[in-house]
């Protein structure tokens, strides 16, 4: 395994790896694979988004221990939206894709209109054991391209299945003498203990009740669903004036200017969600479990999750995966080394088991749902049945939204939020405000489409 | 094989070209030989001169030349790069008047100038001055200052960001220690710009007082002695004789600082308040970025960076030190 900065693919198979690969077989079968026939040799290159290093190295590994005349080539990408994005839409043209990518939901589309990334119902449907339905559907349906040249394909395959969870601190309960969340909470109770678990000194907020980030379409797009609505409308245009999406809004940011609850606006000086929660300076966070092993390293007190509070007498809760897909070279030049590491990395004894042991993935295959290499790791947390257990809740950000309004839409509702709390606006108008910029770029993005 | 002709050519003249002038005079005779070596002379400087000039004018073509160019270009389009471009003209530099953020993001701009240059030149001018009176302990203060140049901007804008924080950040204990509440800096749209351009001050600081030295340094002595014959006090030699012969860097100054804080304050803004809130620092340079890599709005994005090309470029020429002003009193 190396790691390239310059992502060279390298297709070559000489005789020695493929005599290397022939007398490794029984080797690789005895570690474990599930493949049913010989496995390929040569390099296979992988772009991984730089915050997944540390947890994939080790995958890497273990593949190349179990396919000896395997080598893993994978270089880095930015994990910022903006970057990323940049980053492999310049590599496309320039013609140095590596063979599998690494990506987010929102550039599902977007990424496959480019042809950075390849159908991944070629997979699916190549007679290996990871078929269509081996995923969770909401979780597969991610990268599904609904409309475009594309439409109808898969161009993704989900890495994990993360849902948002509430996240609480046990210690704070304990001293406040608070019975713990649990399935029956409402938004309403949330906010009741939520005050009751608040600190301030003076007029400032030392310890918040909860940390949510309000503008995140994980928390607004099944806040909304939840009271009846939808995030778009019939051409697909953004609706934040609608009485559900003001009213949904106002809840969270009547808790924000309260000092209840941290929201972007300070959570970007507490080190964002993981750094509130871990310092102490949170009681409870809205979040995934992708944050779990950066909790784990930071905070003192004894910790749990629970299911997302329900809003309106219904449970919805929001959704998004990191997701890998084969690019168009991978597919043509390193098809079946691509397909023996998608099999393998999806096996329960192959790179699940060891991405889950870090504690950031909950498995998107749903045969691994109850699996114990990742129920059975040591707590915290202890139940960890809340992460299988909410999929079925899970309401995904449109796929429609193509990743640059999605970039307007982030940056619109955070000032919406600012106006909201730092400046007293009202929230209709806010959102009046916001929806305008955002519908415009939206308009702007369909006309450039069609 | 070429070089090595070349060189040897080089030598030669050069080397006879400083006792020319004493050879000729003797000799009438000698001057074809003369014009030739001048020629060679001559071909040999060009040749030496190109040298030195090409190598540096092929990176500037490659690094700056073409960009600017190919930006120019790409403005005439409208460019995502996922569709193919397509030409739009001059459409997006009538865009920018009817938006309201590249308004907004040009007089945040104009602000952090405002609020970066002025200080940055009278405190850096301050400060190279008490370095050069050689007070005790300047050897501390000298090493100290330089200190901002070695950190870098992100790493400083993270340092920043901790120092202004509200909860637990030393300048609201310092306030609060003496009964006063604190704001939230980098969230109040009052005070979140000076508060970043007090972080690019600090940064700047220590280019222009290396600047300011070496002009002081550069003062002639005497000019000095006379003013103190003369009976100027330290304020009347400071404004009189000082600052007058430091004016040509002071130019220079405040055209690095004015290119510097409009291109190179995205780094501190991106990570101190990511242009909030509510686009209270949202300059113009963050805004392009905005526009190029979340919105990829390319051909916009290189009409509001040809815009700003432009616009500094009319500064640098606004802002060029005069020539006929010597340092060192001398003309």
């Amino acid at each position: 395994m190396t790691e390239n900065h310059t992502a060279r693919p390298s297709h070559a198979v000489g005789r020695r790896q493929v005599l290397a690969g022939l007398a490794a077989a029984p080797i690789a079968l005895a570690a474990g694979s599930r493949m049913s026939f010989a496995a390929p040799t040569g390099t296979l290159s992988i772009a991984v988004l730089d915050f997944l290093e540390v947890s994939l190295k080790p995958v890497f590994a273990a593949y190349e221990a179990a396919r000896p005349g395997v080598k893993v080539d994978y270089s880095l990408l930015p994990s910022t939206a903006a970057e990323l994005r940049q980053t492999l839409l310049s590599r496309r043209m320039a013609n140095k894709l590596p063979d599998i990518t690494y990506l987010a939901d929102i550039y599902a589309t977007q990424f496959a209109e480019a042809g950075i990334t390849a159908d991944m119902r070629n997979f699916l449907n190549s007679g290996g054991p990871i078929k269509m339905d081996s995923f969770a559907k909401t979780f597969l349906d991610q990268y599904l391209v609904a409309s475009g040249p594309k439409k109808g394909g898969y161009y993704g395959l989900p890495q994990g299945a993360d849902t948002v969870v509430l996240f609480y601190n046990k210690k704070h309960f304990d001293d406040a003498k608070l019975p713990y969340p649990d399935d029956s909470w409402d938004f309403a109770k949330q906010v009741e203990v939520a005050t009751k678990l608040t600190q301030k000194n003076g007029g400032t907020t030392t310890r918040y009740g909860l940390g949510v980030s309000v503008p995140w379409h994980a928390t607004y797009v099944p806040g909304i669903v939840a009271l009846g609505d939808t995030l778009l409308d019939d051409k697909g245009l953004f609706k934040l004036t609608s009485d559900a999406a003001v009213k949904l809004f106002t809840m969270y940011w009547d808790q924000v200017k309260a000092g209840v609850f941290a929201s972007n606006t300070q959570l970007t000086q507490l080190g964002q969600l993981q750094g509130a929660f871990g310092s102490g300076t949170a009681s409870m966070i809205q979040s995934v479990r992708a944050l779990v092993p950066l909790i784990r390293q930071t905070i003192k007190d004894d910790w749990d999750v629970a299911m997302e509070p329900m809003i309106n007498g219904s449970r919805h809760t929001g959704m998004g995966s990191i997701a890998l897909a084969t690019t168009p070279e991978g597919e043509q030049n390193n098809k079946d080394l691509c397909y023996d590491f998608l099999t393998w990395f999806y096996a329960e004894d192959g790179g699940m088991k060891v991405l889950t042991s870090t504690y950031a993935v909950v498995p998107p295959v749903v045969a691994l749902y109850d699996s114990p290499i990742w129920t059975k790791l040591p707590p915290p947390p202890a139940n960890v049945k809340v992460f299988s257990e909410s999929i079925q809740y899970g309401n995904e950000n449109p796929t429609t939204i193509p990743a640059d309004v999605q970039a307007v839409v982030d940056s619109e509702l955070l000032k919406a939020e600012q106006a909201v709390v730092l400046n007293g606006a009202a929230v209709a108008d806010a959102l009046n405000t916001a929806q305008g910029t955002i519908n415009d770029a939206m308009s702007r993005s369909l006309a450039n489409n069609s | 094989m070429e070089v090595n002709k070349i060189v040897t050519h080089v030598d030669a003249p050069a080397g006879a070209g400083l006792s020319a002038p004493n050879v000729n005079r003797s000799s009438g005779s000698a001057r074809p030989a003369r014009r030739r070596g001048r020629r060679w002379f001559d071909a040999a400087a060009t040749l030496w001169s190109l040298l030195f000039v090409v190598p540096n004018f092929v990176l500037f073509a490659i690094f700056i030349g073409i960009p600017v160019i190919a930006a120019f270009a790409l403005s005439l389009f409208d460019w995502n790069m996922i569709a193919d471009p397509r030409f739009v003209g001059l459409q997006n530099y009538a865009d920018i008047l009817r938006d309201p953020r590249a308004v907004n993001s040009i007089v945040k701009t104009v602000y952090l100038v405002v609020l970066g240059v002025v200080p940055t030149v009278l405190l850096s001018f301050g400060m190279a001055v008490l370095i050069n009176t050689r007070f005790i302990g300047y050897t501390v203060v000298r090493t100290l200052y330089f200190l901002p140049i070695v950190i870098s901007f992100v790493a400083s804008a993270v340092l920043w960001r901790f120092i202004y924080d509200p909860r637990v950040g030393p300048i609201n204990a310092l306030l609060g220690a003496m009964g006063i509440n604190g704001v939230n800096w980098l969230q109040s749209t009052a005070w979140a710009m000076p508060a970043i351009s007090l972080v690019i001050v600090w940064l700047r600081l220590p280019l222009s007082i290396i600047l300011y030295l070496a002009a002081l340094q550069q003062i002639n002595a005497q000019l000095l002695e006379a003013a103190e014959i003369d009976g100027a006090n330290s304020w009347q030699k400071l404004v009189h004789v000082i600052w007058p012969n430091v004016k040509p860097v002071t130019f220079l100054i405040v055209i690095i600082n004015l290119r510097g804080i409009i291109f190179d304050s995205f780094d501190v803004v991106q990570v101190m308040t990511g242009g909030g809130p509510l686009d209270s620092t949202d300059i113009l340079i963050k805004y392009i970025y905005d526009l190029a890599f979340a919105q990829l709005r390319l051909g916009y994005a290189s009409a509001l960076s040809t815009m700003l090309f432009i616009i500094v470029a009319g500064l640098a020429l606004v802002f060029t030190p005069p020539r006929a002003t010597a340092t060192g009193g001398q003309r």
